[in-house]
């Protein structure tokens, strides 16, 4: 009995949806806009995220040695650096190979060096730091507990890395209130248009109470079509989302392969795209739920 | 099967739409209720199908009080009995079929037995080839008819009906009568509200009379 229940309600919400054709086109073109807009933040922002993770990998240490310590000194130190458990690797690079890297890379001012006479580029090691060591307090940690009077300066591109965490911090707060703002006017829409669902079918209502339907029995349909509607719409942002995403990644991989190397643009994962869609079934659920609620109240009148 | 002891109903205060109202109507009873429009009788019914609330007195529907009913138990008092009205009240984008068949799907009735049970109650109206048709192709009698296949599909207890022949022609109106003795026939007790005295003298079944919102029997 049970089942036929069911049956009959699901059978009731489709039959709900075919009758509001052009409720139901509307309901699912605010969530699919809804969600798109979402979806293409989220896109953004998994790559940005996906790209830290990347370069955090290459997070370095340089630390910058007086004149006065020997290479000896400098290896010394060096293996002392390689016990610490949030070092991977040490490299020590003398003033000599310092001079020799940065004319190459500078090819245009290696002239202005030569004219110095003198070497101005201090002897360094160069520490690769664990790959899950990430966050700038632990990294400022680190190389608070390493400054010695030896060290000339211990830089670790801080600035570099704090601003690109900010970035990422705002983008994810901006990601939170944004899906807020999409969500609550979703929402809105779809309680309004089911509404309007409601009023169209307020004869039937009258007439399901009159043979003695309970409130669920009226409510339930508009919930699962509520269910189907945001499913229908996170479905198509999804499909949207993708064929917008093929067209920019074309352009985009040719500019990014050369300035970025292996870095790549890359649509989201599975378990992203099944919380679109849960996310997208909520809203439907939701914006169902509140207008059922205010308009179905079955009972005697006092 | 239907008690009403010293029942008050006003929507204004100070304004009484019915008056110290008393009744009983026994089980498998066919009883006319008639009175001027405006008398109360729609009110009246209302009471009983517990589409309102008596604001004093005490109403009994197969012995149950309805004023401790719980919200949530008055749909199921509400299947014991069929109610039909003067405007039909059917949905008219549902087929005939469908309409009937509502009474049964909210019981959750298997869909065998949905079909079994409405297409045997639209023979019984003389509608059984009219099944997938739409109310709005049918005349104001067939209607009526639908409405009935729908009010007794699931073998209520009690049939009520406000002005059943109100929108019909005599010959319509005729038939459907028939139709509501033959209801009553099988056991369901029968209360026509109508304010159609020829069909009162017609057929000599009880009548209670409203006047000014006071029973007279």
């Amino acid at each position: 009995m049970l089942g036929q229940y069911l049956h009959y309600l699901v059978v009731r919400a489709f039959q709900n949806i075919r009758e509001n054709r052009f409720l139901t086109v509307v309901t699912v073109a605010v969530i699919t806009v809804s969600m798109l807009l979402f979806s293409c933040f989220l896109l953004i922002y998994f790559n940005i995220a996906s790209a830290l993770e990347n370069w955090g990998h290459d997070v370095q240490v340089s630390i910058y040695l007086r004149d006065d310590v020997s290479e000896a000194r400098a290896r010394a130190i060096m293996a002392e650096l390689d016990e610490r458990p949030e070092v991977t690797g040490t490299s020590y690079v003398s003033k000599e190979a310092a001079l020799e890297s940065f004319s190459k890379s500078l090819t245009g001012i290696a002239g202005i060096i030569d004219d110095l006479g003198t070497n101005p580029l201090p002897a360094s090691i160069e520490l690769t730091l664990r790959e899950d060591l990430k966050d700038t307090r632990a990294i400022e940690a680190f190389v608070a507990s390493i400054q010695r009077q030896e060290f000339e300066d211990v830089d670790w591109s801080q600035e570099w890395v704090e601003k690109f965490y900010a970035f990422l911090d705002l983008l994810r707060w901006s990601g939170i209130v944004l899906a807020g703002l999409l969500a609550s006017a979703s929402v809105f829409i779809i309680s309004q248009t089911i509404k309007l669902g409601f009023y169209a079918r307020h004869d039937e209502f009258e007439i399901l109470e009159l043979v003695g339907a309970t409130p669920s029995f009226i409510r339930i349909p508009f919930l699962i079509e509520g269910i189907v509607q945001g499913l229908t719409g996170a479905m198509m942002a999804e499909v949207l989302l993708y064929v917008a995403y093929r067209g920019v990644a074309r352009l985009l991989d040719a500019g990014l392969q050369e300035t970025l190397g292996a870095m790549s643009f890359k649509f989201l994962p599975p378990s992203y795209l099944g919380g679109i869609v849960l996310g997208g079934m909520c809203l439907g659920f939701l914006g169902s739920m509140l207008s059922v609620r205010k308009v179905v109240r079955v009972g005697a009148q006092p | 099967m239907i008690e009403m002891f010293h029942v008050y109903k006003s929507y204004v205060e100070g304004i009484d739409v019915l008056m110290d109202v008393n009744l009983h109507i026994a089980k498998g009873e066919f009883v006319f209720l008639t009175g001027v429009s405006g008398a109360g009788k729609t009110t009246l019914l209302r009471l009983m199908n517990c589409t309102e609330r008596a604001t004093s007195g005490q109403v009994l529907i197969r012995r149950r009080n309805v004023a401790r009913l719980t919200p949530s138990s008055i749909p199921y008092l509400r299947r014991n009995i069929g109610v039909v009205y003067q405007d039909f009240k059917l949905i008219a984008r549902r087929s005939v079929f469908d309409n009937v068949a509502l009474a049964l799907e909210v019981l959750g009735t298997p869909r065998a037995e949905v079909r079994r049970r409405v297409m045997e109650v639209l023979r019984s109206v003389g509608l059984q080839h009219k099944y997938l048709q739409y109310p709005p192709t049918l005349s104001g009698g067939e209607q009526q008819r639908v409405a009935i296949a729908r009010a007794i599909v699931n073998d209520p207890a009690i049939l009520l009906a406000d002005e059943p022949t109100g929108n019909l022609d005599p010959d319509m109106t005729i038939e459907i009568l028939k139709l509501l003795m033959e209801i009553n026939n099988r056991g369901t007790t029968v209360l026509v509200a109508t304010h159609d005295r020829a069909i009162i003298e017609r057929l000599r079944f009880r009548t209670l009379v409203l006047e000014k919102g006071r029973i007279y029997h």
